[in-house]
């Protein structure tokens, strides 16, 4: 299952997509978050990440995040979460 | 009166009855008017019944009259031609004639190329005695109409109205022709009669079938001279061509003409400047035109007084009415009065007096017990605002004293700022809301400074319990410990039962002050930047996962060598995110860029530089996230 996210991630629109992934992580082993459209990711937005990762992983599943933008990428190298989520 | 209807009503009652009396006032009008003009319409009808009756009456009367005479003269015709060669069996003949009632004189005219000029006349004065006389020879009654026109014609005639010559009163005369077997003319026999003693009889005929007052009788010649007219000085001197124009009556003489021609009936025509009803027709035998006038002034005059007087009775009605109406409309009205002052003492805040409601079982009924509903609702509402108004109060009450108590986490008063021979360093924070997740910390101890600077994630009141949480774990560190211990310990505090997976990004570091030698434990944080030889750049360090998600995550620590004379400047992403109105941020690029441009070293006012430089970017736009920032100076 393949869901594309557009925009910015920050603290007012991170609980929607927390939402969003909630309702949509059941039942699936592999999330793929197409980020090519993400503009920015604030410390809300890795917080919806790790608890999708968390629930994925103990569910025996896994979140990828794909065509992850230069500016998202320093921001998860920065923080390591590039070593925890799956990058293609 | 007049106030009644230009004072502009203003509650509903007043308004009410003035709509009402004011809709009866036109229906009244209207009905008035429309049976008025119905009335008016019956009436002529019925006047052009009952004046056609009469003028067959009146023609009647004066046929009859006029018959008698003629009857008089034609009765008597065979006799007169037996004896026309005696002339006293003929005067004999003539006293007979004239005898008869309306009968003036009787006369005969011989026709002089036959029987010798001769003309006899029997004339009756005052007292009914009567006088034979012969007219002298130089009277040329053979040119006179009264015996040209049988001679001619062969027929009977009426002569027009004429003055006699004795007693200057108004007579006509008919005259008809004695003719032998073979038809030829042997004289003209006749008889007049007084147009008045005609008019008088007829007078009292059109007493006794009264018409309408005013009205009046118009009897025109066969040549149109008025024989009978109200205007006594018209008879025989006027004919109606001459009246119609001079009195500007076109219409009399078309209608006259119409009933010349054989024609009777009813016109409403103009009449010496009034309009009149005239019913006419046409006697039989002698030619003449009969009118009875009949003025609609006259007509209606009875009908407007009538009229006028139920006009009084209906106004009168209708007083009454009025008052009555605005008696039952004030009583009607008044639930709503008390509904309107109910409701504006509840629009004016008094929501403890009940709505004075009414038991009329209709939509008043209903409209008052919505009004106490209204009231009971809006009343319920204002202390539930109250109440969560009071709460909130508290809320905020309590909120700022967290906000307090947060600030004091951090270094304040005379710890602000710490400053020995080889150091000083100073720190800032600016939280977005009252309690923020942004952390510096920075301590001596054992000839060691140890800093903190953490941005956790999330904001409010959840992001500063964790930063609490985490400022108190590096205030307890002993100095033997190494970042990596502390930041080990902070994860796995943090980490623990962490199901919201709250984390917080942090740099521990611990420098010891003789030497310059900094070790640091980077946990997820922005890469702190070194300001060296007038350079600017941001100090290489592992990429460790932020502190809370993972316990016993394997953190490394770096560590780097510090010259006197660095400055170090570490700082959260609230300063790289500030946005201004155009949603742009403010980048570390430019950060970089500004730190290059200070030439302070005191971290205070370094710290205060850049800080103003973020505001003037943000040009007023809302801090989305706290801006944190810490500078440290290895002093020369």
């Amino acid at each position: 299952m393949t869901a594309i996210i557009e925009g910015r991630i920050d603290t007012l629109t991170a609980p929607a997509l927390q939402e969003e992934l909630t309702n949509s992580w059941e039942g699936v082993t592999e999330l793929v978050l197409d980020f090519g459209k993400v503009e920015y990711i604030s410390s809300a937005g890795l917080r919806v990440l790790i608890s999708a990762e968390k629930q994925m992983a103990s569910a025996g599943g896994r979140i990828v995040l794909k065509s992850v933008s230069p500016v998202v990428m320093e921001v998860l190298e920065m923080t390591g979460l590039s070593n925890v989520l799956h990058i293609e | 009166m007049k106030t009644l209807f230009t004072k502009r009503p203003k509650t509903f009652a007043s308004k009410l009855s003035f709509m009402l009396i004011t809709g009866t006032l036109a229906v009244i009008f209207l009905v008035f008017g429309l049976s008025s003009l119905i009335t008016r319409k019956g009436l002529i009808n019925e006047l052009i019944a009952s004046n056609t009756a009469r003028i067959s009456i009146f023609s009647n009367r004066l046929e009859k009259d006029l018959k008698v005479v003629e009857y008089s003269v034609k009765n008597r015709t065979s006799s007169f031609r037996e004896h026309i060669d005696d002339k006293d069996a003929c005067k004999a003949i003539m006293k007979e004639i004239a005898e008869e009632c309306n009968v003036r004189e009787s006369f005969y005219a011989l026709k002089p190329e036959v029987k010798g000029k001769l003309m006899v006349d029997a004339l009756k004065d005052e007292n009914g005695r009567i006088r034979i006389t012969e007219r002298p020879d130089n009277y040329k009654y053979q040119y006179h109409h009264y015996y040209l026109i049988p001679e001619r014609l062969r027929r009977d005639y009426w002569t027009p109205p004429y003055f006699t010559t004795i007693a200057a009163q108004r007579a006509i005369t008919y005259s008809h022709p004695v003719l032998d077997n073979e038809g030829n003319l042997l004289a003209v026999m006749g008889a007049d009669i007084l147009l008045e003693s005609l008019t008088d009889s007829l007078d009292a005929i059109v007493a006794n079938h009264a018409p309408i007052e005013g009205s009046y009788l118009i009897i025109l010649s066969e040549d149109g001279v008025y024989i009978s007219h109200p205007d006594r000085e018209k008879i025989a001197n006027e004919t109606y061509i001459t009246d119609a124009r001079e009195n500007d009556s076109p219409e009399l003489e078309s209608l006259v003409e119409m009933m010349r021609e054989g024609n009777s009936g009813s016109e409403t025509i103009s009449l010496y400047g009034r309009k009149n009803l005239v019913t006419y027709t046409k006697l039989d035998g002698v030619g003449w035109g009969i009118l009875l006038a009949t003025p609609f002034d006259a007509l209606f005059k009875r009908l407007s007084k009538t009229l006028i007087l139920s006009l009084i009775c209906l106004l009168l009605c209708l007083i009454v009415a009025g008052l009555l109406i605005s008696r039952i409309t004030w009583k009607m009205s008044r639930p709503i009065v008390r509904y309107s002052d109910a409701s504006m003492k509840i629009a004016s805040g008094d929501l403890d007096t009940p709505v004075d409601k009414v038991s009329t079982g209709d939509e008043l009924q209903t409209l008052g017990e919505s009004l106490e509903n209204m009231r009971f609702s809006l009343k319920e509402y204002l202390h539930e605002m109250m109440e969560s108004a009071a709460k909130r109060e508290s809320m905020e009450k309590e909120l700022s004293i967290a906000h307090d108590i947060q600030k004091s986490m951090l270094p304040s008063g005379e710890c602000a700022v710490i400053s020995s021979n080889d150091i000083e360093i100073s720190g800032f924070q600016e939280p977005a809301k009252e309690v923020g997740g942004d952390l510096y910390q920075y301590m001596m101890k054992d000839g060691c400074l140890f800093f903190i600077i953490g941005d956790v994630s999330g904001k409010g009141v959840p992001a500063s319990l964790v930063m609490a949480q985490t400022v108190c774990l590096f205030k307890a560190q002993k100095s033997e410990a190494t970042p990596l211990e502390i930041v080990n310990q902070i994860n796995n505090q943090l980490a623990e039962g962490n199901t919201q997976n709250m984390f917080v990004t942090l740099i521990v570091g611990k420098m010891e002050l003789g030497s310059g030698k900094l070790s640091f434990c980077n946990a997820g944080h922005d890469p702190m930047m070194l300001m060296r030889n007038g350079g600017v750049e941001s100090v290489e360090m592992a990429h460790n996962l932020p502190a809370g998600l993972f316990e016993n995550f394997g953190y490394k620590m770096d560590e780097l060598q510090l010259q006197r004379g660095d400055r170090l400047v570490l700082y959260t992403d609230g300063i790289a995110e500030a946005e201004n109105p155009f949603k742009e941020f403010y980048t570390l690029a430019r950060l970089e860029g500004r730190l290059l441009r200070c030439s302070t070293t005191v971290p205070a006012e370094l710290i205060d530089e850049v800080i103003e430089d973020v505001r003037g970017f943000a040009d007023g736009a809302p801090q989305s996230d706290d801006i944190t920032m810490m500078c440290l100076y290895y002093k020369q």
